[in-house]
């Protein structure tokens, strides 16, 4: 009787081939499969999303949340404004926007949902003239016509749901920003589409659209002012706003609308309404 | 090639032992799968898709065992065990090992 | 972003240090297999009866770990089923690993083989979210040591 311990050969219990390739093959694969599911399950969810109809999104807005500093004066200037615009958009029968001013120094503004519009001072203070302002409620008033708050939300949550299902793996939870990524792109085409919705109506108004990128102007003005540089164009959910700036030029002289015309300025108690504002949002905020 | 959980086989005689061979599979199931284990606690029954999975894996495992008892030259594995376990979630190591021999 | 670059940096220096690390692990498992190659290690249960052995229960254990190269890369696998290639040469050399520090501890005993070799598996330290934090493996036998020649 024998007993040896002949050699046995290597690779048997381990599979030849290169870990590197099996990392880009599998990686590859499962970005590109996070992309596409996404992409359906963003088309999905904003469809999905589209159905409920306008009232209901009234009930479920966070109208709690928004404050509301603007003096009778402003309200009455900014809502007529936004009338006049309103009138030349289109607007589904049963939507109705209502406008907000927060006295806060925060240089923004949005849309939310149930047609309302938050607009803060900080943004306000900076603009230049009338038709800055035209240009920017239209943009808002734009987003709501569009639906695009909902739709967004719808959007998210059905990415969430899913890719909390896939990628409960925590090792994974890089690759959900693959999918991040293909939602930013949806928030770019709505900005888009909702500039050149803008533009259309503040041509409707004063007959060109000079000045309507003046908008665009202060708010890069501000950006540089206040040192917050741009974040990679991928990771903004705004398009650069040199990009929007050249579309809208673009799309200015695809229909012929003059970019030379009398700008009309704000109302010269504009900036006291703002001031006003100010205070009453420092009041509320002292209760 | 013969393979056996037996010590001794009845009528024969071991020449030579040529030593420790194993075979060893790692198979991660896929989302399918576990969605599919998912629904299946709801409703019960049997777990198909793991079943397959591991019956793959020890086929796999079996092979790898064969493939080192020739490579060193045995005619026989005898006292083979298999051994499970769980290594990552998701997915199950097999393991089968026993004694090359060299019966007459 | 900083997430992205992160992990980029972890997985990088887990490609780099656990592949030098198994490349180096991987010579000293060959070299002392070559080594041990006179001390048979059999998983049979009956021992040859003469000369009258002396016995002695050895053990080799050894734990490995993950790195994170191959925690992200079973995980992958975890999506898309198939061989866990990354953890195959982890438990193999775990498990050779062990079977040497067996053969190791019987020749400091003087002895000529190891008989009825068994193995024991367990994953220890699950580490975070129940993915594979180390592997034990331990393998075991009863040590024939021929007694002295007179």
């Amino acid at each position: 009787m024998r007993y040896r311990n002949p050699k046995i050969p290597e690779g048997i219990n381990v599979s030849p081939g290169h870990p590197l390739r099996e990392l880009a093959l599998l990686a590859g694969a499962a970005i590109l499969l996070i992309v596409i599911l996404a992409f359906l399950l963003g088309q999905f969810g904003g469809r999905l999303a589209r159905l409920l109809p306008f009232e209901h999104e009234a009930a479920i807005a966070p109208v709690e949340l928004l404050n509301s500093d603007a003096g009778p004066a402003l309200q009455g200037y900014i809502d007529a404004l936004a009338d006049r615009l309103t009138q030349r958009m289109e607007l589904p029968e049963d939507m109705r926007i209502s406008l907000r001013v927060d006295g806060g120094e925060t240089f923004n503004a949005f849309a939310t949902l149930g047609g309302n519009v938050l607009l803060y001072r900080g943004l306000l203070e900076a603009l230049p003239h009338e038709n800055a302002l035209a240009m920017l409620l239209a943009h808002e008033i734009a987003h709501v016509a569009h639906r695009d708050p909902i739709v967004g939300i719808g959007r998210g949550a059905a990415v969430q749901l899913v890719f909390g299902l896939l990628f409960g793996d925590p090792n994974l939870a890089v690759l959900g920003s693959a999918g991040l990524y293909t939602q930013l792109h949806f928030s770019r085409a709505m900005e888009r589409s909702a500039d050149s919705a803008a533009l259309a109506a503040v041509h409707g108004l004063y007959g060109h659209v000079a000045g309507a990128r003046d908008l665009f102007n202060t708010i890069q003005a501000e950006r540089v002012r206040s040192g917050s540089g741009e974040p990679p164009a991928v990771f903004n959910s705004h398009p650069l706003d040199q990009k929007r700036i050249e579309a809208l030029d673009l799309l200015a002289s695809e229909r012929q609308w003059s970019r030379i015309g009398e700008v009309t300025p704000l109302p010269a108690t504009f900036g006291r309404w703002l001031d006003e504002a100010a205070a009453a949002s420092k009041d509320r905020s002292a209760h | 090639m013969l393979i056996s959980n037996l010590e001794l086989i009845p009528g024969r005689k071991v020449i030579e032992h040529l030593g420790l061979v194993q075979g060893s599979s790692v198979r991660a199931k896929h989302v399918g799968r576990d969605i599919m284990a998912g629904l299946k606690n709801i409703f019960g029954g049997e777990l198909k898709g793991y079943t397959e999975l591991l019956q793959e894996s020890r086929e796999e495992a079996m092979q790898r065992l064969q493939r080192q008892a020739e490579a060193v030259g045995a005619n026989a594995i005898l006292n083979v065990r298999f051994s499970t376990s769980s290594v990552a979630q998701g997915a199950a190591e097999i393991y089968v090992y026993g004694t090359a021999v060299v019966l007459d | 972003m900083y997430n992205l670059i992160l992990f980029l940096v972890l997985l990088t220096l887990g490609y780099a240090v656990g592949q030098y690390a198994e490349r180096r692990h991987y010579r000293s498992i060959l070299e002392r297999e070559e080594k041990y190659s006179g001390l048979p290690a059999i998983a049979s249960k009956y021992p040859p009866q003469q000369p009258h052995y002396g016995q002695a229960l050895v053990t080799g254990s050894t734990v490995v770990s993950v790195d994170y190269f191959k925690r992200f890369l079973a995980a992958l696998r975890n999506l898309f089923g198939g061989r866990v290639t990354a953890y195959e040469s982890l438990l193999d050399r775990a498990r050779r690993e062990s079977l040497l520090r067996m053969k190791q501890q019987a020749a400091a005993l003087g002895a000529d083989m190891v008989f009825n070799v068994k193995y024991e598996t367990a994953s220890i330290s699950k580490g975070n979210g129940n993915t594979i934090g180390s592997i034990e493996v331990l393998a075991y036998g009863t040590a024939l040591i021929a007694p002295p020649a007179r």
